[in-house]
């Protein structure tokens, strides 16, 4: 059949999802309310490691001091979002966005 | 048939709008989540047309829950369908769950789940005979029944990943179209026996991470179709020297991650189509290989070696001409047997890197005149003979870095002539050449003066202190020139003068600059088009005197030569180390001005040139002699050196000394003074002939002068420019004899800088001087 391609596999299982948060965690780590109602909808893409921190797939044959383990990526994504003090004003905002699982080889020693 | 998979936009918008479940589109790919609207969906879909794909992700308690799918999709034909956390449905078919979507005849199936509910049975695969690849994979221990598998007679691919620790004979009964097994991952202690004869067409055996620790020849009966075999990571210490026997055509073999402390001689013995084996990472030190480990093979074209080697011997890779890659780095190796590449003519690349390597004996790469690549980085070698690499004439890259390299033997590339990237970055490198006359000479080459196609050169860290004349000119093609943290300690526009065309980029940084010399004006040929050459200056210890004038004139785009627009410099981080006025001052916002150089004192009388107690400075910007002699006990001017020919100005400044008069104008040196600083003296009086010829700047500030005659101010006034001279702090009489230097304050009021701090002091209050006129300090009437 045209356009199937071989089978891919990743050293770490993630999940992927479109979600549409009503809030979401701002770089310094601090919350705020995403505009997300039925007139202003805003559609993310989310790819989240299956589990925190768990060993990766595929990786039985690393060097003897290396620890292969998958970890969380995000990317920063401006959203239209609500102040949490003062007036009620609509503002851009970026937000951390999980964005892919990578397996990482922990170096010991 | 023809039919594709035909849920699109218009299927997405519907149910959106209708069911009960939300559809997205993203890219070129569908997300369909049941029930709309939930946080923590049971189903999500999604469709990839253009891969031929559907993912079915679940979230299911109990089985019932698959009521809840959407209903009446039709997705249509796809190639590959993966279930991710889904329950097996009960006593009911997987292909019922593939109907519901109207999903046709797929090929592959996976089934990843850690959340089956029951044990995979033979009817969970009923009407999925078809299928060419099947993958199960399941975290928690899972009991395989033998006859799974029994209708599976199209089966190519087969995978199963469950913690398997014991796999039924019969389970590969009618698998005789499978091509290739993966079960990598799983419990496996052993292998049923007589399985490879059911299987004529398998080609690619999987069994790493398993507990596989005893393989014997018997567990292989039957498998000469087998091409590949992987069984790294099975904690295996020891094999039988006869093991492989039975995979005769056996060409990709990879034993890595397994405990070996020694392997038999003989191993390969019977793979005599070998093509590529792996013996990485093993996981306690296996010292050496027995001999003629990877002897006489034809075929075997590629090696990845890693597990703590300390020593090879001489015959390992004996008659096996074809070998193209071999990898020996991480391990232990000090040297390496003359012999071992004798018969390797047809090696690309060699990889010895990471391992204590201290010597190579010089006939090692004799043989391998095809190699291309040599990696000797991270070892401890310390010097590179004439012979080693002479007839390595094909060789485009070598890393040599961070060794301990000291001595390059002049001829030692001469015939590495196809180089293209050399890498001896962080060695102990000299290049000494023996110096003529005390001077390197301008064509003095370096080592590497037969790579004329060199692209990179990186020296860095090294201890190189001379630009050699072959980068500059025979290495046309050189991009990279790495000379950081080396010696270098000073430039002069011959130095840069690289013909490259090639944009060549220069770094010169953390070297021991400290001066840089550029000509005003080099005369270049008329139909001269200049090749870029970048060069980074950054952070040199620069002394900042005048030598580096026209340097600082360019870099500040003051002049624009012909010659420099060849130059790019880089000099944001290159500051003044020297001298301590302009200390880290960024060289290229330095004044020019106050760029000096000292000019020769002597302490004989006779030859003396910096008068005793003064001191002097040259300033190229201007052309100016500076003998500055203030602060001190002077009581006359002392004598003065004649003014170079080079040199048109002489500043002399003798600021707060004991001078009670001044020389004739005519006294050698003094009669070239250009500039006068005499503040803080005792000057009672000046004549027109005590002020030398050429004198534009008289600053006679707090002395004793009580009046200045006519034919002085006449001097003055024809010699003198805009603010060039200063006359406050002393005791003016103002009376009628002043009236010559009230009328020439008046007349010249541009000239005298501090007019309005000028005062009379003859009457009982002190007077300023720009307030009296003429009539105030002598009366018309008593002149009369």
């Amino acid at each position: 059949r045209v356009g199937s391609t071989n089978e891919e596999e990743y050293l770490c299982k993630s999940s992927r999802r479109i979600m549409y948060p009503k809030k979401g965690l701002r770089a310094d780590n601090t919350w705020q309310l995403i505009v997300n109602n039925e007139e202003f909808k805003q559609g993310i893409q989310f790819e989240e490691c299956e589990g925190a921190d768990l060993p990766c797939d595929y990786a039985s044959n690393f060097a003897n001091n290396y620890k292969p383990i998958c970890r969380q990526h995000y990317v920063l994504q401006n959203l239209a979002s609500i102040e949490n003090e003062g007036k009620l004003d609509v503002v851009q905002q970026a937000f951390k966005i999980p964005s892919c699982c990578k397996c990482a080889l922990l170096k010991l020693i | 048939p023809g039919s594709e998979a035909s849920f699109g936009r218009y299927a997405c918008n519907e149910m959106s709008i209708k069911g009960h479940c939300q559809c997205d589109s993203i890219m070129s790919e569908y997300e369909i989540v049941c029930p709309a609207k939930s946080e923590n969906p049971i189903f999500k879909l999604t469709i990839q047309p253009t891969n031929s794909f559907v993912q079915i992700v679940c979230n299911l308690t109990e089985t019932s829950e698959y009521q809840h799918f959407p209903e009446k999709m039709e997705i249509g034909e796809v190639d590959r369908v993966q279930m991710r956390r889904c329950m097996l449905p009960g006593h009911s078919p997987i292909a019922n769950i593939l109907d519901k979507l109207g999903i046709v005849s797929p090929s592959t199936l996976i089934f990843e789940s850690d959340n089956l509910g029951m044990n995979i049975t033979r009817q969970h695969l009923d009407r999925l005979h078809n299928l060419k690849r099947f993958r199960f994979t399941a975290r928690r221990p899972t009991h395989i029944p033998a006859n799974l598998l029994t209708d599976m007679r199209n089966l190519s691919h087969l995978e199963l990943r469950a913690n398997i620790d014991e796999l039924p004979t019969h389970l590969f009964d009618n698998l005789v179209n499978v091509e290739s097994i993966e079960f990598g991952s799983n419990q496996l202690k052993k292998m049923p026996h007589g399985i490879f004869g059911k299987m004529p067409k398998l080609k690619q055996l999987n069994l790493w991470s398993n507990k596989l620790h005893n393989f014997t020849k018997h567990d292989f009966e039957g498998a000469s179709s087998v091409l590949g075999i992987d069984i790294h990571d099975n904690g295996i210490e020891v094999l039988p020297h006869d093991v492989f026997t039975h995979l005769t055509n056996l060409t990709e073999i990879n034993l890595s991650a397994n405990r070996f402390r020694s392997l038999p001689e003989g191993l390969f013995e019977h793979n005599k189509h070998l093509n590529e084996v792996r013996l990485m990472n093993n996981r306690v030190p296996l010292a050496t290989l027995p001999s003629r480990l990877f002897a006489n093979q034809p075929e075997l074209r590629i090696l990845r070696l890693r597990c703590d080697l300390k020593s090879l011997p001489g015959d390992l890779f004996e008659y096996s001409t074809e070998i193209t890659n071999i990898s020996l780095s991480d391990n232990l190796l000090s040297t390496l047997p003359a012999t071992l590449l004798e018969h390797q003519v047809n090696l690309l690349s060699l990889d010895l890197s990471n391992n204590r390597l201290t010597h190579l004996p010089d006939s090692l790469f004799k043989h391998t005149t095809n190699l291309l690549n040599l990696r000797l980085e991270d070892n401890l070698l310390t010097d590179i003979t004439t012979d080693l690499f002479s007839q390595l004439g094909k060789l485009e890259t070598l890393y040599m870095s961070r060794n301990r390299l000291r001595t390059i033997e002049y001829e030692a590339f001469s015939g590495t002539t196809g180089m293209r990237h050399l890498h001896l970055d962080h060695n102990d490198i000299e290049l000494q050449q023996p110096l003529l006359g005390g001077f390197f000479s301008e064509k003095t080459t370096s080592p590497f003066y037969n790579m004329k196609d060199l692209l990179t050169l990186n020296l860095r860290n090294n201890s190189i202190i001379f630009i050699y004349h072959d980068w500059k000119y025979v290495m046309l093609q050189l991009k990279i020139l790495d000379l950081s943290y080396n010696n270098i300690s000073s430039l002069v526009y011959a130095d840069l003068d690289f013909l490259s065309n090639n944009r060549l980029h220069i770094n010169m940084t953390h070297n021991k600059i400290s001066w840089i010399t550029m000509p005003e004006e080099v005369s270049v040929p008329d139909d001269w088009k200049p090749n870029l050459v970048e060069v980074d200056l950054n952070d040199n210890p620069m002394d900042c005197s005048c030598t580096i004038l026209w340097f600082v004139m360019l870099i500040k785009g003051k002049i624009t030569p012909e010659y420099a627009k060849k130059f790019k410099f880089q000099t944001d981080r290159l500051t003044c180390s020297q001298p301590s006025a302009l200390k880290n001052s960024i060289v290229r916002q330095v004044n020019p001005y106050t760029l000096l150089c000292p000019f020769e004192s002597s302490d004989d009388p006779r030859d003396r040139l910096c008068p005793l107690g003064c001191t002097c400075w040259v300033r190229t910007y201007d052309k100016a002699l500076l003998v500055k002699c203030n602060n001190g006990n002077l009581t006359h001017v002392p004598n003065l050196p004649n003014l170079h020919e080079n040199l048109k100005l002489l500043e002399l400044y003798l600021q707060n000394n004991s001078v009670v008069n001044l020389p004739s104008a005519n006294t050698p040196g003094y009669a070239n003074v250009t500039s006068l600083y005499l503040a803080g003296n005792n000057l009672t009086h000046i004549d027109e002939d005590q002020l030398p010829r050429n004198l534009t700047h008289l600053d006679v500030r707090w002395n004793h002068l009580q009046t200045l005659n006519a034919t002085t101010l006449g001097f003055l006034n024809r010699t003198m420019s805009q603010s060039s001279i200063k006359l406050s702090g002393n005791p003016w009489i103002c009376n009628c004899d002043a009236r010559p230097l009230l009328l020439f304050t008046q007349d010249n009021f541009e000239r005298i800088e501090d007019r309005n701090e000028m005062l009379c002091m003859n009457a009982e209050i002190p007077t300023r001087m720009v307030e009296l006129t003429t009539n105030d300090i002598c009366p018309e009437e008593k002149s009369v």
